[in-house]
């Protein structure tokens, strides 16, 4: 009770006096419930939303809809895959509700209880944590707008009772109408997350060549002697054709949570992403000794021109120049990097990201690779800077990414914003100018607790146009106070729109609290971002 | 080492087998390599390499080819029923006219000229600089290990500023032969032989200082400046041109002739000497003479590159030749070339300058003197009208031409 208690008091704050002395009228299992309760009160839960300013045509956007409900002792958990084209109306392609679980349940490899884990997301506003309890992991839409791909895989959940049966897992396409809905593949045995560091893979795992023709993902391989067992993938969306790409060998041992509980290994080979329709970029720790760390590499389609990329740590002592005329790349990829050290932005006092993730004792800066060439684009000595999502613009000569400083003097409250940057670290800009309170510290923390800074992440550099599609817990038009939706913006500012409409945490009028968010989402892009490495 | 045109001077003797062997005695010995190793080696990773294709592309087949119009021609009268000469309005020097040689009369001829391009799509060759970013692309120097910048971040590489002087130059002495094979029917035939120059003096400073985001700490080491010149030279053959001219139409009311060249890719394409491709030059001439002073003439035709068809090239000619008096005559033509398509692959990044489809049009001015009876020295300059291409200032060409009958 007293762990509970504690629990209470970080997220609730300022009354937690009140939910305390509620909670010690009520068993274990409804303390997530009056949880929810108290966070269901802080706004007034609307939920509608209707902002829409412009009649631009956007692409196709599909998105799940995650769904928990806590009504006295019982938890109901469900998803369903809406696609939206253009500014037609969401048809829903693919749903999944859960049988229900008593919210007293504890999770699998998780210290939490059903109830608590919803009431958490609830209060976090991020709809990306149901991927440890849902059934949908990878959503990825081609860059013409006419197909998308998605894995449903409910072996992974944390929940003691999936919401998806095993016959009813696999790689799935659909149309972005609706019809020729088909399995296309099992699904893969690499779940959307990392659960010894309560991370996503998002929003890579299973994406579309530029073509539209071939889906990358990470697999288990067939044959593994001497091999690593997780190697890169390929698809054929036409005929479902799988094809193993790499052939990496074993890399370092699996980490395991502190309490030796943890289900699942790092993956060791992860996030694959098409460059170009033979190009694959990937992580790996293949042949490194640090098992905490990543390597980037790059290799075709067929299998052929391994590469591994340069990850610059740092500069050395007695470089050099090497007078050989270069002209750097024409594929930029942007990422972001740690290194240790004492960040500006210093802990966020965001309880519930202090809760999960503990002090922030990094920094993290952007950072682009073209070819050979390596160069880090920003210096802000924060530790939320582009961690939860960076794009390239179409010609590639930009990158957007989401960081909370205020180097131009247009964000004094800190609140976490889309800037941009060109790739050689000139003419920084600010995008977008959220805020929430006056003093934001939460920053760009992944947990966005209402009353410390909302967020802005995951971009989507539209394939078509000069605009971003990304997930904001910020509520710019009224619409959505409790939850996060999905927003489109164009390069410059401007045209800012809301493209979803879920509810956040409600209190319903038979007193049960829903919590309904968007997340994860995919959105045509050439080269989706969000990786950090 | 001295010039093609001082040693030709000195030793001169006005037969063609000399002529042609004088040129092969003092010519220059070839070096190792060939000019284009220049940009394809020295000067890697710049992308200047398609500069010398563009050039061998302006002197093999954009610039002076002497026309093959005899200035004296001989045609039959049928009163006299023997060939008349007629030298009141001498030929062009650059360009066709319809009227032909004469049956079994012989022009042999031999020209100069000197090609030295100095611009490239308005851009002064002396003076090229590359651009600082190109598509977030930039012209660099890596530097493993990496280097932290002036403002604390970090990289890998150095962008570069590149400052370029080029200067490309041809000598070209032409022999030509044409015969008369019947009164309406001529041949030609004209092979180049000449020198070719090129001279890269490079000055570049890292890091770019047009990049204020790479300027390094102050007193970094790894800032530096550097000048360097890369010079060649090569003499060979260019490629061989065969021309034939068949009139048949006469004073109705023009002199319609039917006109084709092919020319033989013969050139070293590496030295800048030779287009590397066999071309096709059909055309239409048409002309016509007023008063025995004045001849009018055009030219419409096409240069066909038989390897690369889309990259053929359309070609015009307009102008007249005027009697200024008994032995001088003027002789102003323009000239057109309107490109299908680039005549090179286009540069994947082009820091300096870009390969495009050109529309060339050039007047060519020029004097005429019959100074003898057989004899005819002729000094022409060609000059540029549009800027598009590669591009000399001038082209000056002088020709000395003689004309007699066969022995048989």
């Amino acid at each position: 009770m007293k762990h509970v208690t504690e629990i209470v008091r970080v997220v609730i704050g300022p009354r937690w006096r009140e939910a305390v002395t509620r909670l010690r009228s009520l068993s274990s299992g409804a303390v997530a419930f009056a949880v929810a309760l108290a966070f269901a009160a802080c706004g007034d839960g609307s939920g509608a939303g209707d902002a829409s300013t412009s009649s631009a045509e956007l692409g196709t956007l599909a998105y799940v809809v995650s769904r928990c409900r806590i009504a006295n002792d019982t938890a109901f958990f469900g998803q369903e895959l809406r696609i939206r084209r253009g500014d037609s109306e969401p048809i829903t392609v693919w749903q999944a509700e859960g049988p229900p679980i008593d919210a007293a349940a504890p999770l699998v490899g998780l210290p939490f209880n059903a109830g608590l884990a919803c009431a958490f997301v609830g209060g976090a506003r991020n709809g990306l944590s149901f991927v440890f309890a849902g059934a949908l992991q990878y959503l990825s839409v081609s860059a013409g707008g006419d197909t998308v791909a998605f894995e449903v895989a409910g072996r992974f959940s944390v929940l003691p009772k999936p919401i998806v049966a095993a016959d009813e897992e696999g790689i799935f396409l659909v149309n972005s109408d609706g019809t020729g809905l088909r399995r296309v593949a099992p699904a893969s045995v690499v779940p959307a997350f990392y659960l010894a560091s309560l991370a996503t893979t998002f929003p890579a795992g299973l994406l579309f060549s530029p073509d539209g023709r071939k889906l990358v993902y990470v697999d288990e391989a067939s044959e593994a002697d001497g091999e690593a067992p997780l190697q890169v993938f390929t698809l054929d969306v036409e005929t479902g054709e799988r094809r193993q790409v790499t052939h990496l060998p074993p890399g370092s041992p699996p980490l395991s949570a502190a309490d030796g509980s943890v289900r699942l290994d790092w993956a060791r080979t992860a996030e694959p992403v098409f460059l170009d329709d033979r190009t694959i970029a990937f992580l790996s720790t293949s042949g490194l000794s640090e098992p905490s760390k990543y390597r980037a590499f790059t290799i075709r389609d067929d299998g052929s021109q391994l590469t591994g990329v340069p990850l610059l740590a740092g500069a050395a002592d007695e470089a050099e120049v090497v007078p050989i005329y270069a002209i750097t790349g024409e594929q930029p990829d942007a990422f972001s990097r740690t290194r240790p050290g004492e960040p500006l932005n210093g802990p966020t006092t965001n309880p519930l990201d202090m809760f999960i993730y503990g002090p922030a004792d990094f920094i993290r800066e952007l950072w682009v690779v073209n070819g050979q060439n390596t160069l880090q684009l920003t210096r802000f000595e924060r530790w939320d800077t582009a961690g939860v999502g960076e794009a390239l613009d179409n010609e590639g000569g930009r990158v957007f990414f989401v960081a909370s400083p205020d180097p131009l003097g247009t964000n004094p409250t800190q609140n976490c914003q889309i800037f941009s940057i060109d790739v050689t670290g000139a003419d920084l800009r600010q995008v977008t100018f959220f805020d929430e309170v006056d003093t934001a510290t939460s920053g760009c923390a992944a947990l966005s607790q209402k009353g410390y800074g909302c967020l802005a992440e995951f971009l989507f550099q539209d394939v078509a146009a000069d605009r971003l599609v990304f997930h904001s817990t910020c509520d710019p038009f009224g619409t959505n106070p409790n939850g996060g939706e999905i927003f489109a913006v164009n390069h410059d500012g401007s045209d800012l729109r809301q493209l979803t409409d879920t509810r956040g945490m409600v209190e319903e009028p038979d007193g049960s609290v829903l919590i309904e968010l968007p997340m994860p989402f995919a959105y045509p892009s050439l080269r989706p971002g969000g990786r950090s490495r | 080492m001295k010039l093609f045109s001082e040693a030709l001077l000195s030793r001169f003797v006005p037969q063609p087998g000399l002529v042609f062997g004088t040129v092969l005695l003092v010519a220059s010995p070839s070096v190792a390599g060939s000019l284009s190793d220049v940009f394809d080696k020295d000067l890697a990773g710049l992308e200047l390499e398609p500069l010398g294709k563009v050039f061998a592309d302006t002197v093999a087949s954009t610039y002076p080819v002497a026309s093959a119009s005899s200035s004296v021609t001989y045609v039959y009268n049928p009163r006299l029923d023997a060939l008349e000469r007629r030298t009141r309005v001498l030929g062009p020097i650059i360009g066709e006219r319809a009227e032909t040689i004469g049956a079994k009369q012989f022009d042999v001829g031999l020209t100069y000229s000197y090609v030295r391009p100095n611009r490239i799509n308005e851009q002064d060759l002396d003076d090229l600089e590359n651009e600082p970013l190109l598509d977030g692309r930039v012209v660099s120097f890596p530097v493993p290990g990496g280097v932290e910048l002036a403002d604390g971040r970090a990289t890998n590489f150095l962008p570069v500023h590149v400052q370029a002087s080029i200067d490309l130059e041809a000598q070209i002495v032409t022999p030509g032969f044409s015969y008369g094979l019947t009164p309406n029917w001529d041949v030609n035939v004209t092979l180049p032989l000449m020198r070719t120059f090129l001279r890269v003096e490079i000055r570049d400073e890292v890091p770019d200082p047009r990049l204020a985001q790479f300027a390094l700490p102050p007193g970094s080491p790894l800032a530096a400046e550097r000048k360097r010149t890369f010079s060649d030279d090569s003499v060979g053959v260019g490629d061989l041109l065969l021309r034939t001219k068949y009139v048949f139409l006469r004073e109705r009311p023009l002199d319609f002739a039917a006109f084709l060249g092919v020319s033989v890719p013969t050139g070293n394409e590496d030295d800048f000497q030779g287009t590397g491709t066999t071309r096709v030059q059909p055309s239409l001439v048409l002309s016509r003479v007023f008063d025995e002073r004045v001849e009018l003439l055009a030219n419409l035709g096409a240069d066909i590159n038989a390897n690369d068809v889309e990259r053929s090239v359309l070609r015009w000619a307009a102008g007249f030749t005027g009697q200024v008096f008994a032995p001088l005559t003027l002789a102003v033509v323009f000239l057109g070339r309107h490109e299908l398509d680039e005549q090179t692959d286009p540069i994947d990044a082009p820091f300096f300058f870009q390969v495009e489809r050109n529309d060339l049009v050039d007047v060519s001015v020029g004097l005429r003197w019959l100074f003898t009876e057989n004899w005819v020295a002729s000094a022409n300059a060609l000059m540029p009208l549009t800027d598009q291409g590669l591009r000399a200032a001038v082209i000056p060409t002088v020709q000395l031409e003689y004309g007699f009958r066969a022995p048989w």
